[in-house]
């Protein structure tokens, strides 16, 4: 099926110019305006958009900031269009998440050739999505076994240097050192079988999940606390966090929140902020969570699941990189989803998205609501 | 004579308690904490045994055996993978120790294999 191209342009010539040197392979919709093009856009989800800059009501800019701000034209591949050669335009274009920039007058060979690139970069992008998934249960099934087995080895290496040195009368402060590190091991231990029995847990689920959960704000700022305490960096947890009601549990939310947040914490050096940012509108409650640690490439994206892998080269993980597995299908099983944004070396960002939850709109409708102030707890 | 080992291990706990276990039953022990600084070490003086994990940062155990492995001077030393990775034991290069241990092995199992091994060098 030939890919979809939306052009959108005030400009009647320019259209048609486009319209003709490239419907012999794409299927070309067209929109003359600003709000129109917003419109099909988002009924018609195309693979590309060409967009005039300069248009009366909505401009070009607005129309790149309203598909950017809706998830099912989020990442579709954007092509500016404009007569503005200034450097400083084509810089702010970019910056709002355009990726190209046409000049006018531009040749049927620039513009081929810029359509053909951005359409490629997509498809390898989904390529990589794709591939995403089934990576991902193939290394579950590696990775966790071998945490345990580590593990249980350490374990049993100190109780045998216990026995082996308990008739040499060894030190007080050494026994008790290798009593922390049984300590230490232990709670590792625990804390992966909790994880797997999360992970199967989240495998069994059916899609019909129900759950409402009417104070989001306060769930997420106390998982996210939790994790920020347990690895002892409170002072790195920066939280924004909206009202709303959501179709979920508080249960499955928390536990989200914890495993995200654990990655986030996990994977970032310590003075690395992690910042936690909700956004809420009539259909999603949308959790967004960065850090400051090495970001990824689309390659590493793809393997999230080999997550405490990638790079072990240089970092070694204390992780099984279960926990992004298990948060997504949660989120899966009301009808959310999960995803990655991240800059190589920079930041990574896990978005969570959840549905709005209509129950607790009637609920509000008839009166009857609360909203729950999230500083209140 | 007091035998030389050389323990190759990344977890900084299983190679501390490796190294006091070995001191306990009178080796030298020296240790790597990742494929590269194994290299160095091996380099430096050949062991008589080389306890090898598979899975360390920058270079594996793996590779560390493609290293020596056509290198005489380490004909002679004895070689023990002890690695949460079972699937390793089917690359070639795995061949070429004297002992694959999949973890969690018990240590004082370990410790019994290494005496049996250089008794019989």
């Amino acid at each position: 099926m030939a890919p979809t191209i939306l052009v959108i342009d005030d400009d009647k010539i320019t259209r048609r110019l486009i319209v003709k040197s490239l419907s012999k392979d794409f299927n070309i919709i067209e929109a003359q305006d600003g709000l129109s093009g917003v419109q099909m856009a988002l009924q018609q989800s195309p693979d590309l958009v060409i967009c005039d800059i300069t248009m009366p009501d909505i401009d070009g800019y607005a129309v790149l900031e309203a598909l950017r701000d809706n998830e099912s034209t989020a990442s579709t591949a954007f092509v500016f269009l404009s007569g503005l050669a200034d450097p400083a335009e084509v810089r702010h274009g970019m910056n709002m998440g355009a990726d190209d920039y046409l000049t006018k007058p531009f040749s049927i060979n620039e513009l081929r050739q810029a359509v053909d690139a951005r359409l490629r970069k997509r498809a390898i992008q989904d390529a990589v999505l794709k591939k995403t998934v089934d990576e991902m249960r193939q290394n579950v099934a590696m990775a966790l076994p071998h945490e345990l087995r580590t593990a249980i080895m350490v374990l049993e290496g100190y109780i045998y240097l216990m026995f082996e040195e308990s008739g040499e009368g060894n030190a007080k402060a050494d026994r008790s050192q290798i009593l922390e590190g049984m300590s230490a091991y232990t709670a590792r231990l625990h804390d992966l079988s909790e994880k797997f029995l999360w992970f199967s847990k989240a495998q069994m689920l059916k899609n019909d999940h129900q759950g409402v959960c009417e104070r989001p704000a306060e769930i997420i700022q106390q998982a996210a606390n939790e994790k920020a305490a347990s690895y002892l960096r409170m002072k790195d947890l920066k939280i924004d966090v909206c009202l709303g009601a959501v179709a979920i549990s508080e249960e499955y939310l928390g536990h989200i929140v914890r495993e995200v947040v654990d990655n986030a914490f996990k994977f970032s050096p310590d003075g690395g902020t992690v910042t936690i940012h909700t956004h809420a509108d009539s259909h999603w409650y949308t959790i967004s969570v960065t850090d400051q640690g090495r970001g990824m490439t689309d390659e590493q994206i793809s393997k999230i699941g080999a997550f405490m892998q990638f790079e072990r080269e240089y970092f070694e993980q204390k992780g099984t990189g279960l926990g992004l597995t298990i948060a997504r299908r949660l989120a899966e099983s009301v009808g959310g989803q999960l995803k990655i944004q991240s800059t190589y070396r920079d930041h990574t960002t896990v978005m969570v998205r959840i549905p709005a939850s209509n129950a607790s709109e009637k609920l509000k409708a008839g009166g009857i609501g609360h909203t729950p102030n999230p500083h209140s707890s | 004579m007091m035998k030389d080992i050389l323990i190759a291990e990344d977890n900084g706990d299983l190679r501390a308690i490796f190294a006091r276990v070995f001191e306990h039953s009178d080796y030298n022990v020296r240790v790597a904490t990742d494929g590269q600084e194994t290299i160095q070490q091996l380099t430096e003086a050949v062991p008589d045994m080389l306890i090898l994990d598979i899975n360390m940062p920058r270079v594996s155990g793996l590779d560390v055996l493609t290293h020596i492995k056509d290198n005489p001077a380490y004909a002679r030393m004895k070689k023990v993978i002890v690695t949460g990775n079972f699937l390793a034991q089917h690359e070639p290069e795995a061949a070429f120790a004297d002992a694959f241990l999949v973890k969690p092995v018990s240590i004082a199992d370990l410790v019994k294999l290494s005496e049996q091994l250089l008794a019989n060098s």
